[in-house]
């Protein structure tokens, strides 16, 4: 691979050519990025490209949010779990084992596969006509998991902290407990309200598939829950909630987006 | 004080007379009863003298979850309800005696994530009121304009009013209108038996939770993920069955039990429908679909041959955290036409609509319309048939014209009949509303309970049971789970049914009877611990010690709480051939020292239930008022003695008939095998032995310690 | 090959001795730096493929017993000292290449010991005189399990290269032991994927390098290779098993993992018993061009130029074909051919689970124990056997012996007993008035449920009580 030349800040965006891919998704500066790009020639149409911040060890750390200046590109995920809602038989155990066999404590509240928020009557809500879903209509278990979504990841851009990365083995989209600062942002932006919170760590928690071999899967006593390979599903199904106009774009982020749309 | 996993730490206590809202410390003061039932007895000895009856304002009602309850622990979702029983008939003290009913769905889980370990209720509100718990937050609220509707409405307007999420038990018109025979549902289909009234008498219509706290696990996540694992692995299907009900190519053995699972058996209501299909052992991913409870609940065949339970069930239902599902949830849209919705649910006894009908219709989609329209307007209502001794009963005094005789003829004529006589499911429509509301002396008779209900007709309780064999054993309570002598002695032991399925599990494992009795001559190490059925012979100390084991670890399962229906499934028996079916016997007390940290091995966990079990006994033994628990409470009723329509001698093989000196010995072997008096009473050495001498000195205060 | 050498004549002076040395280790460094060049000249002139390389292997190393044939005058002890003083002023220890045999059960692997390859300016200089070393470059590399050492230049060949030649070396010679030895003591072929154990410092894929120069090598040309349909790959030392022999056993290797295979995936997916009869049969192939093409032993098709090419042609073959198709194809068997494999797999460990039934007809059927019970297999028998009296009869039997428990007629109306429902009373009624079955009775519970039982393991009673128990009594404890 092959350099660039880089031609200061805000000129037009040289061609990146080459597959980069990086284990650990960071935001990182455009010269940083540029750096590392590659000969050959241009890369498919959904841009696998990120920016390595990891080659030459810039962290987080030394970027100041504030001034510099970002490309952000997230790699999809090799895999997603899925449930079948005509096999669940709304025992819970996903959303127990989500947390006690990753957190070692009880709190499906917590859980990052979502039961209990259809579980009595379905995605409708209470009702007094008995023929809803979920237990007090049809018996019939929506249950919820995380998308993983394709770029732009809501989650993931929503942060202010960048602290949501493509990480691990299968490219999940992972909250980094150590960068995460607790501002619940994330939560308003997902628009499935897949991110939860973990009340004692203060940090907020989503589906990082158990970097391939989710628990959720493996203890599911019916088999609803399935591992499979990664799909587009943010268009089958309408979003549950309306991000909020009010969530700022991280400064980050901004702009990052005229810089290659 | 040590920090333990499972407990929260505090139990909520209401007082619904001043209003007042406070908590307990759950591990100073209840630690070592676990929690559910054996709390409640605590709870029960210490605040509920003798003379309290269970429509007092004194009474309690404990809504009982352990340090399990809410968490992995397969199966750990279930909640004990205790307080004074309402059909049990008064004693000399003037107490009813105290039981528990049983209950699942979600309830019980959700209470522990609000960060409690129990809900002791006392006094009475002045105007009907529904208890709210928002995690910390806890509250009385206002209840009045969902007073007088049934349960399911109740649900749905604290659903509206706090949102979907929040996990309700309630009671209908039946608890309302004080009907002693009546139920709370713990959710959709999950009723607890016997003490609607209770909470009708303290104006509570309900409990609404919701909780987001954590439950602590003491345990490293890895050792807690192999534990849970490993009894998953261990364990059969529902109510203990290791082997299939037909043969698969996993086993060697089938027949009977609940492992229905298999080609060509699907959740035919499913969409798409759902192949049970071949579930072996271990198969973590196929144990919901062992139990196909709907097609054995709903069994008969459509006119074109079909299992109507199959063509109806959408999925099988249950308790939170349990892989192996036993509830029926199913749509009959056939339901509508009789003014409720198509979708319901429900289990075994809570499925039979039907029970007092003369006899099943020849309709077959009639009869499946009846029992579940009936199923569906009790379970609104919230009435109670005592698992199925009600149906007995109305069978009973219709045939023997005992209401024909005694009500007005204005009642009399009243009362659709002509719908009875067909089995019709109309008749429904009529009778659980006479039982809800009290209408008439018909649907007043309909909810006192069998022995109040008998006496009333100046008629022996136990006349209905040699017509319909056994069914009434003591006390108004209904026979249940029994199977020679150590069947026996498990009912003498209670002040309801037993509910034991520790026991009937057992015997129902499926196994061939020489590996079952070698097995369990293993477990409790003395021989012939185990008869098989209807072939009685001289009762030997290993029954007696069964009899023990069974009751303690019932109590232990529904203080812990995990559910009792799949008995020791796991501990005592598997389903592996290469471990000569054998299971882990420790592996209870494993998981409960991986949770609380608290580290007790098998022995130490028995020990558990035998303090309950004791204090229990203290506590019946005070409410009775007798020094012969022996003659008074541990009854054996005559038909256990004698052999119907033939005179075949006990201890002949074909029939379970039972010889009362034989039973006075099975009896001294309880004593024994407990540590209690010839007479049944608990003794000082006993009882202290198990850190209950406060419990001594009170019973010795009485002249009741043996 | 070079020439032998004159040498000097014992005796002279240390001066001379010293020169003599020089002489004689300026032979060595020759010798050693020719054969080391040859491989470096080759090796600049083309892309070699592995197996071209692997020609000039071993050559390139020079053998110190080898050197020690080229200069016989000169004698162990002399060769010994004169190669320490060349070699002296190297890393301590030269590299020792571990290639151990394998033991009974697995060894571990154990990377080739990395020798930490000390500086050349080491700080502990020898107490003799140094000059300046002309023969730094001659390195040596010992390979442990054979205790040889071999000379190489490190001026034309690169120390990893040279460990790799060593292991070459190391391999052909462990691996010929093993197959010669399996041949003859056992008459056995030899896996290639047990060789595996053999040299586990080897690199993925260095084997078939390593077997591919064996092939070529004159020393072991008793070594031969066969490829079975399986793909599985053999080797054998045509010194004790002939070529037909050796085919014979493939063949009857591939036979029988081939019926293994067959049965177990029809018990696990189809929990049903294996007829033998289907085993005979071919299993149909994909793409009929393609069985067409398949030989039908396990014999080579087409010449090939290298047995290293025909290896490779061999499974490349077998990867194209695809390995479900050949690994449950069990080829058209000879008369009597089954019965001899059905007798070795019942003594062979590895198919313990396959087990067999005999029908009074002879007609034999097969099943995996792992994936079905011997219960379950009875019933099936039994379906096949489709005679619905003997059905009924000895299941019933069964359950009163077993358990023991009367049976519930109506336990017959699943598929597995293959009785069609609405004959079932006919069948009963029919077969109780047979002679072979009078210890076959009925008795009703006191609803009318029909129950059967055997009285050769209960008596009426016993059956009346659990009958009822069944029938009713359970009904009333749900």
């Amino acid at each position: 691979m092959s350099e660039q030349k880089v031609d200061g800040g805000g000129g037009t965006t040289n061609v990146i050519s080459g597959w980069i891919t990086s284990k650990v998704r960071r935001p990182t500066t455009r010269r940083e990025f540029l750096k590392v790009a590659g000969a050959g020639g241009f890369g498919a149409a959904s841009l696998y490209l990120l920016g390595c911040a990891v080659e030459d060890g810039t962290t987080n750390a030394t970027l100041n949010p504030k001034t510099d200046k970002n490309y952000v590109l997230s790699v999809d995920a090799k895999g997603m779990v899925i449930h079948h809602a005509q096999r669940c038989v709304g025992c819970r155990r996903c959303e127990l084992v989500c947390v006690e066999y990753n957190e070692g404590k009880t709190n499906p509240n917590m859980a990052r596969v979502n039961i209990r928020r259809n579980y009595n009557y379905g995605p409708e809500g209470p009702s007094f006509s008995y023929r809803g879903q979920g237990r007090w209509g049809n018996h019939r278990m929506i249950g919820e998991t995380c998308r993983q979504c394709p770029h732009p990841v809501p989650c993931l851009t929503a942060c202010p902290y960048g602290a949501i990365e493509v990480s691990g083995p299968v490219n999940a989209r992972v909250v980094n407990q150590d960068l995460c600062q607790g501002c619940r942002t994330c939560q308003r932006a997902c628009p499935w309200g897949m991110t939860t919170f973990d009340e004692e760590t203060l940090t907020a928690q989503k589906c990082h598939l158990c970097d391939g071999e989710p628990e959720c899967v493996r203890t599911c006593p019916t088999g609803a829950l399935a591992y499979v390979p990664w799909e587009d599903r943010t268009k089958d199904i309408p979003a549950r909630y309306s991000i909020p106009a009010g969530i700022p774009q991280p400064d980050w982020i901004k702009g990052s987006c005229a810089e290659c749309h | 004080m040590a920090d333990y996993g499972g407990w929260q730490g505090k139990v909520l206590r209401v007082d619904l007379s001043t209003g007042k809202i406070s908590s307990e410390d759950t591990v100073a003061k209840y630690k070592d009863f676990l929690g559910g039932e054996g709390l409640a007895w605590k709870v029960m000895w210490d605040e509920v003298p003798p003379g309290t009856k269970a429509f007092d304002p004194e009474n309690r009602i404990i809504f009982g979850v352990g340090p399990a309850t809410g968490t992995g622990w397969p199966t750990a979702g279930r909640l004990s309800v205790t307080s004074l029983w309402p059909i049990s008939p008064e004693q000399s003290t003037g107490s009813e005696l105290p039981a528990t009913g049983h209950g699942g769905g979600n309830f019980a889980a959700e209470l522990k994530y609000a960060g409690w370990d129990s809900i002791i209720i006392q006094g009475k509100s002045a105007d009907p009121v529904w208890l709210y718990i928002n995690d910390s937050q806890v509250e009385l609220r206002d209840a009045r304009h969902i007073w007088g509707n049934g349960i399911f409405r109740a649900n749905a307007a604290i659903s509206a009013e706090v949102g979907p999420e929040v996990m309700v038990t309630a009671i209908g018109q039946a608890g309302e209108n004080l009907v002693r025979q009546s139920n709370m549902m713990a959710a959709r289909s999950h009723g607890v038996g016997g003490l609607g009234g209770v909470m009708g008498s303290k104006n509570l219509k309900a409990i609404g939770v919701k909780g987001t706290k954590s439950i602590k696990i003491a345990a490293d996540k890895g050792d807690w993920k192999a534990l849970c694992e490993r009894w998953m692995y261990l364990c059969g299907a529902n109510s203990g069955s290791v082997v299939p009900s037909t043969p698969q190519p996993w086993s060697d053995y089938y027949g009977g039990g609940r492992w229905w699972a298999r080609k060509g058996l699907f959740w035919g209501a499913a969409y798409p429908a759902v192949e049970t299909g071949i579930c072996p052992p271990g198969d973590v991913n196929r144990m919901g679909l062992r139990t196909m409870k709907g097609s054995s609940d709903f069994s008969r065949r459509d006119p074109s041959g079909r299992i109507i339970g199959e063509l109806i069930t959408t999925r099988m239902g249950g308790c939170t955290s349990c892989p192996l599902r036993c509830h029926v949830l199913y749509d009959n849209p056939r339901l509508s036409q009789y003014g409720y919705g198509r979708y319901h649910s429900n289990t075994c006894s809570g499925n039979q609509g039907t029970q007092h009908f003369p006899k099943q219709s020849s309709d077959t989609w009639l009869e499946t319309d009846a029992k579940q329209l009936g199923s569906v307007i009790a379970d609104d209502y919230g009435t109670w048939q005592n698992y199925g001794q009600l149906g007995k009963d109305v069978q009973y005094l219709y045939s023997h014209h005992v209401w024909e005789e005694h009500l007005t003829a204005d009642e009399w004529d009243s009362i659709p009949w002509d719908l009875y006589d067909a089995g019709d499911p109309k008749f429904n429509l009529f009778y659980y509303k006479a039982h809800a509301y009290r209408e008439g002396e018909f649907g007043e008779d309909l909810g006192l309970g069998t022995w109040r209900l008998f006496e009333k007709y100046g008629l022996d309780p136990h006349a209905v049971d040699y017509e319909k064999k056994k069914t009434n054993w003591k006390l108004g309570h209904k026979y249940h789970h029994s199977g020679a002598q150590e069947g026996a002695l498990i009912n003498m032991l209670m002040n309801r049914d037993p509910q034991n399925h520790v026991h009937n599990s057992y015997w129902g494992n499926g196994l061939p009877f020489e590996i079952s009795v070698a097995i369990m001559d293993e477990i409790t190490g003395l021989p012939g611990s185990m008869r098989e059925r209807n072939n009685n012979v001289p009762v030997t100390r290993g029954q007696a010690r069964y009899a023990l084991l069974s009751h303690i670890m019932c109590m232990i399962h529904n203080s812990v709480t995990q559910c009792d229906y799949n008995g020791m499934s796991g501990a005592w028996v598997t389903p592996w051939k290469d471990r000569n079916y054998r299971g882990e016997p420790d592996i209870e007390a494993r998981l409960y020292s991986a949770l609380t940290g608290d580290t007790v091995d098998r022995e130490g966990y028995e020990e558990i239930g035998l303090r309950m079990a004791n204090l229990f006994r203290a506590l019946t033994t005070r409410y009775m008022d007798t020094p012969n628990m022996r003659d008074d409470h541990d009854q054996c009723p005559d038909y256990v003695f004698e052999d119907y329509g033939q005179d075949r001698a006990p201890f002949t093989p074909g029939h379970d008939r039972l010889d009362r000196d034989d039973i006075e010995d099975a009896r001294d072997f309880l004593y024994e095998e407990f540590g209690w008096s010839s007479s049944g009473l608990a003794t000082r050495a006993t009882l202290e032995g198990l850190g209950l001498g406060d419990v001594a000195d009170i019973m010795a205060t009485q002249n009741l310690l043996g | 090959m070079t020439e032998t050498s004159q040498l000097p004549e014992e005796g002279k002076s240390e001066a001379e001795a010293v020169k003599t040395s020089e002489k004689i280790q300026k032979k060595i460094a020759k010798i050693v730096r020719e054969n080391s060049q040859n491989l470096g000249k080759k090796l600049a002139v083309a892309s070699l493929r592995g197996t071209e390389r692997a020609q000039y292997t071993v050559s390139a190393l020079t053998g110190v017993s080898f050197l020690g044939t080229l200069l016989p005058d000169l004698g162990p002890e002399k060769l010994e000292a004169n190669l320490a003083e060349m070699l002296k002023e190297e890393a301590p220890e030269p590299e020792k290449v571990e290639t151990e045999p394998a033991k009974d059960e697995a060894v571990e692997a154990e990377p080739v010991e990395a020798v930490k390859v000390e500086p050349a300016k080491a700080e502990a200089e020898p107490a003799r005189k140094i000059k300046e070393n002309k023969f730094k470059d001659i390195k040596s590399v010992v390979v442990t399990a054979t205790g040889a050492r071999y000379l190489y230049s490190e001026m034309y060949i690169a120390r990893g290269y040279a460990e790799f030649l060593a292991r070459a070396e190391a391999t052909r010679i462990l691996v010929a032991e093993k197959v010669r030895e399996t041949s003859e003591k056992l008459g056995e072929l030899t896996t290639v994927s047990s060789l595996d154990s053999l040299a586990p410092a080897l690199e993925p894929g260095e084997l078939d390098v390593h077997l591919a120069g064996l092939a070529m090598d004159e020393r072991f040309k008793d070594i031969k290779s066969l490829v079975a349909l399986t793909g599985t790959r053999y080797l054998y030392s045509d010194a004790y098993i002939t070529r037909e022999r050796a085919e014979a056993i493939a063949r009857a290797e591939v036979i029988k993992a081939g019926i293994a295979k067959r049965v177990r995936e029809t018990s696990r997916n189809l929990a049903e018993l294996t007829t033998v009869s289907s085993l005979m049969e071919p299993v149909p192939a994909p793409e009929p061009e393609k069985a067409e093409a398949r030989p039908a032993e396990a014999v080579e098709a087409e010449p090939v130029k290298t047995e290293a090419e025909r290896i490779e042609a061999a499974r490349a073959e077998a990867e194209a074909a695809g390995p479900d198709l050949l690994s449950t194809l069990v080829p058209p068997l000879e008369p009597g051919e089954l019965d001899v494999s059905l007798a070795e797999m019942a003594k062979d460990e590895r198919f313990k689970d396959i087990k067999s039934l005999v029908v009074s007809t002879g007609a034999v059927y097969l099943y995996s124990e792992t994936f079905i019970s011997k219960t379950y297999a009875g019933l099936l028998l039994r379906a096949e056997v489709n005679d619905p009296f003997a059905t009924i009869a000895e299941t019933v039997r069964d359950e009163s012996r077993i358990y023991p428990r009367p049976t519930n007629i109506y336990r017959f109306n699943v598929p597995v007993f293959n009785i069609d429902p609405a004959e079932l009373l006919t069948h009963i009624a029919r077969m109780l008035e047979r002679e072979e079955y009078k210890d076959i009775k009925m008795v009703h519970a006191s609803n009318g449920v029909p129950f059967l039982y055997s009285n050769l393991y209960m008596e009426e009673p016993f059956a009346i009580g659990l009958a009822e128990w069944e029938a009713v009594e359970d009904e009333e404890n749900p």
